[in-house]
């Protein structure tokens, strides 16, 4: 698997994500590096994302995953000088291939194949798989607001929705110092909103871990991000109303994402 | 660049541009041009004319060329919001601000967007409110050919394809900077293939009865012949070799190559059919490049190899051959719109998604056919249609016209029967297990300039109605879907597409009472058509019903180099149900032969 880190700032921060997924397919395509197609009628790249981001909201901290070709052939072909043991849970598993790219056997067979060399390009067939390439690649075809900041090549998939909990946003807007914050995290705390028409009274205080403010002009805060989800921009307008000031015009950064333990998403951890 | 804020905004990438394959914009060029497409951005981003053009007007080192499209509605009122106005997509540039703002007019139902975007871009409406310093208007585009409803509101027009006649457009702007307006447009009426409608006026004639009625009687045309410019071959004019890419999805989201312009088979309702004459085609080699090109400088894992015709395309074996190797390494699918299905099906169906087969068979009798002169037979559509359903297919749609000249019920009953026909076929034949998915669509026949029907009635709303009700209960009974286009928009359609230099103050009213997005049936009410046309005391059936051939048509004063003559000639064909071979198999002296815009064969042949 190939892991990014990306940035996705203005006019990107301005694309959905399902056009999100449109245009990072078109950038790998671009880039000519070597990523595997699904089988099947309508063969497809595979690429998994960390949650979605809201329209509008930048960030410096989105991860990807892309599924190489040798994270099939590592799934599909027995290895004749693997162990006996892991060629029959390699054979056990095929069936279920398509379903789970992260099946353990499947990993356990890829280290076997690429021993502690797959950082390395494949210098017999010329193929492009060592992070630093990758990254230069992506970076020359990426589209404004856009940017790979890290590559990684991981014998899993790293299955973001099960690691990411929280994530840390910056909040900038003249005078957004002046908000009055103490009170989110303790004990109840109710921000209205408008969802498909009708409005909701939702108490959000343990959606937040973390709210402070930086300067005059700007908060942090850490928010439930994945499966349980606190909008940043939900949350920021709410909060603003709750205070009698307009968000209008509040820029949201996207920081860091976090473990259920507070840990920072790293590579090490996926 | 005016400070929206976009997260209120619907689909908001619509609005920041960014597009990868983006020319670099040259600030400092001396002519500075903005395309405005007078629809929304998905739509505007699918149009192959304006992705050539505007690669070509920044090919150009004097001329930097920006986009802007029509903002959906909620956009505009954050504009008034705001007291912004419509910029550019790539500089942020006010349009008021360049040099000149051309508009691409695709079809006759965004005739009022045009308003829209000038009255957002606070552009005077009117040629004649426009000052000293307001950008020059240019409308061109396939709607052209008669664009006589927007004559008020365009400095100019420029009739037919861009690719050579817009670097003209571009040059005379560098030669008259600074110049008076006037002559600005004094200049640039001189060019071939271009007008300035306030330089050349119309009158139109009334009769005045007994108690004061006035009726109309005809009008004068234009004191000059503007010429239809076509590029004469396209294996030599300018073709981009790449394409921005959007970063929403759009309508047509891949990439699109051009193999032929022109259509050979002389379709007598097909406005397009005649307007593109001649044939000219592109060698399979060119085409092969070019794919190539698009796909690798694009991302895009689709192309779709674009024509009127593609099944007519000499090389089209040729091409296949050079693509497909290509297209399996790459993942790449390529589409052949427009394929006629009858012959090729074994050969080149898509072998993998058994998607769905179109057929526009367009009449329902062979006697409507032939007089239409659509060169397809119910015997065609059935043999193709056994190979397919033995193959596996198992959803067809069948496209038809209804309100065609000569049209009977005993037509439209043909239209339920062959979809009988091929039920029927499909239990016999089929090897799917999937139940037969069979749709069947009709529009409403439009009559066109420049067609053998641009004197022929519409068809009344009665006759229409009852067509499809037939049609709807018919086709329910054995469960086939019937989609049929809706009256009122081919009424307004007809009457833009016939329409002369009277509709300006129509058109006005409509776009005031707030008729924009007409294209977009949520936003279309004839009722603002209907009204306005009653203010202006216009009768809408000078327009909708059966026009006398010795009458001065508004469009006459453009040549497209197909002759009068020759639409009279197929007219009376049509009515004897005679039908016309394509240009592949004879030549038919319909006028380009003679004045030396066709060779008499079909070019790359
Ligand atoms: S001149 Fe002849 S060959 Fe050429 S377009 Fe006309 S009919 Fe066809």
């Amino acid at each position: 698997m190939i892991v990014l880190k990306y940035e996705k700032t203005y006019p990107s921060s301005m694309v959905s994500h399902i056009d999100t997924v449109r245009l990072m397919n078109r950038i790998i395509r671009r880039s000519g590096i070597d990523i595997a197609y699904s089988a099947g009628f309508n063969p497809h790249m595979e690429i998994f994302f960390s949650p979605a981001l809201s329209l509008g909201v930048e960030s410096v901290c989105e991860m990807m995953a892309i599924k190489q070709p040798s994270d099939i052939e590592a799934q599909t072909k027995p290895l004749s000088n693997a162990t006996a043991k892991s060629t029959i849970e390699i054979s056990s598993a095929e069936s279920q291939i398509e379903v789970n790219a992260s099946k353990d056997c499947a990993e356990e067979a890829h280290s076997i194949l690429h021993g502690h060399n797959a950082d390395a390009i494949n210098t017999n067939t010329g193929i492009i798989n060592d992070a630093q390439s990758i990254l230069q690649r992506l970076n020359a075809v990426t589209v404004d607001g856009i940017r790979f900041t890290a590559c990684w090549i991981k014998e899993k998939n790293p299955n973001f929705a099960a690691h990411v909990y929280y994530a840390s946003y910056l909040f900038c807007l003249e005078g957004i110092g002046s908000l009055k914050i103490d009170d989110i995290t303790k004990g109840e705390y109710f921000i209205e909103y408008i969802e498909k028409g009708t409005l909701i009274k939702k108490d959000i205080s343990d959606l937040v871990k973390f709210v402070e403010v930086r300067d005059k002009d700007c908060i942090e805060a850490t928010l439930a991000c994945g499966n349980k989800n606190l909008k940043a921009d939900r949350f920021i307008c709410g909060v603003c109303a709750n205070n009698g000031i307009n968000a209008e015009g509040v820029k949201i950064v996207k920081q860091k994402m976090f473990d259920e333990q507070l840990n920072e998403i790293t590579v090490a951890l996926l | 660049m005016n400070k929206i804020d976009l997260t209120k905004i619907t689909k908001p990438s619509r609005y920041v541009g960014g597009e990868y394959n983006t020319p670099k914009i040259k600030k400092d060029a001396k002519v500075q041009i903005c395309f405005c497409f007078p629809d929304v951005y998905e739509v505007g981003m699918s149009n192959l004319g304006m992705r050539i053009l505007y690669y070509m007007l920044n090919s150009l080192d004097f001329v930097s060329c920006e986009r802007c499209f029509a903002p959906w509605e909620d956009y505009a009122e954050a504009l008034h919001e705001k007291d912004a106005e419509l910029c550019s997509l790539e500089s942020g540039t006010p349009l008021k601000n360049f040099d000149m703002v051309a508009f691409s007019v695709q079809y006759e139902l965004c005739y009022t967007n045009v308003l829209y975007m000038l009255e957002l871009a606070k552009i005077p409406l009117r040629t004649a409110e426009r000052k000293q310093g307001d950008p020059i208007v240019l409308a061109g585009g396939p709607c052209s050919v008669n664009l006589e409803p927007l004559a008020d509101f365009c400095d100019f027009i420029d009739i037919g394809e861009g690719e050579d006649v817009l670097k003209r457009i571009a040059e005379c702007l560098a030669v008259t900077k600074g110049k008076s307006r006037a002559d600005i447009v004094a200049a640039l009426d001189q060019l071939e293939g271009c007008y300035a409608p306030s330089l050349h006026p119309v009158g139109f004639f009334y009769e005045t009865d007994s108690e004061g009625n006035r009726t109309f009687v005809g009008q004068s045309l234009p004191d000059k012949v503007v010429k239809q410019q076509k590029v004469a071959d396209m294996n030599a004019c300018f073709c981009p070799e790449t394409a921005q890419v959007p970063n929403l999805e759009i309508i047509h989201d891949r990439a699109v190559v051009e193999i032929f312009r022109g259509c050979a088979n002389g379709c007598r309702f097909c406005q397009a059919g005649f307007i593109y004459r001649p044939v000219r085609e592109r060698t399979p080699e060119y085409v092969a490049e070019l794919s190539k090109k698009l796909l690798d400088s694009t991302g895009y894992d689709e192309i779709s190899l674009n024509s009127l015709s593609t099944s007519d395309y000499s090389h089209l074996r040729e091409l296949i051959d050079y693509l497909t190797p290509y297209a399996e390494v790459n993942h790449v699918n390529y589409s052949l719109p427009s394929l006629r299905m009858d012959s090729f099906l074994g050969e080149y169906a898509d072998k993998k998604r058994k998607s769905s087969l179109t057929f526009a068979v367009e009449a329902g009798t062979q006697r409507l056919r032939n007089v239409i002169n659509k060169n397809i037979t119910e015997e065609n559509v059935l043999s193709c249609l056994t190979q397919a359903f033995q193959m596996g297919y198992s959803s067809v749609k069948l496209y038809f016209m209804l309100g065609l000249p000569t049209e009977t019920m005993d037509d439209v009953k043909a239209i339920a029967e062959l979809a009988y026909k091929i039920h029927a076929l499909y239990n016999r034949e089929k090897c799917s297990k999937k139940p037969l998915k069979l749709n069947v669509s009709a529009s409403v026949f439009i009559p066109k300039p420049f067609t053998p029907f641009q004197w022929e009635a519409f068809d009344s709303r009665e006759s229409v109605e009852e067509k499809q009700r037939y049609l709807k209960e018919t086709l329910r009974k054995k469960g086939i879907a019937f989609n049929y286009h809706d009256y009122d928009s081919s009424v307004a359609e007809t009457l833009l597409a016939r329409g002369d230099r009277r509709l300006g103050n129509v058109l006005e009213r409509v776009y005031k009472q707030g008729g924009i997005m007409d294209g977009w049936c949520e936003y279309f009410a004839l009722g603002r058509y209907i009204d306005a046309l009653k203010c202006e005391k216009i009768d809408i059936n000078e327009f909708l019903g059966a026009q006398d051939v010795n009458k001065v048509l508004p469009w006459d004063y453009v040549d497209i180099g197909v002759n009068r003559e020759y639409f009279l000639a197929e007219r009376e064909k049509a009515y004897k149900a005679e039908t016309t071979p394509n240009c592949y198999k004879q030549c038919n002296n319909c006028g380009l032969l003679e004045r030396g815009m066709c060779s008499g064969k079909v070019v790359g042949t």
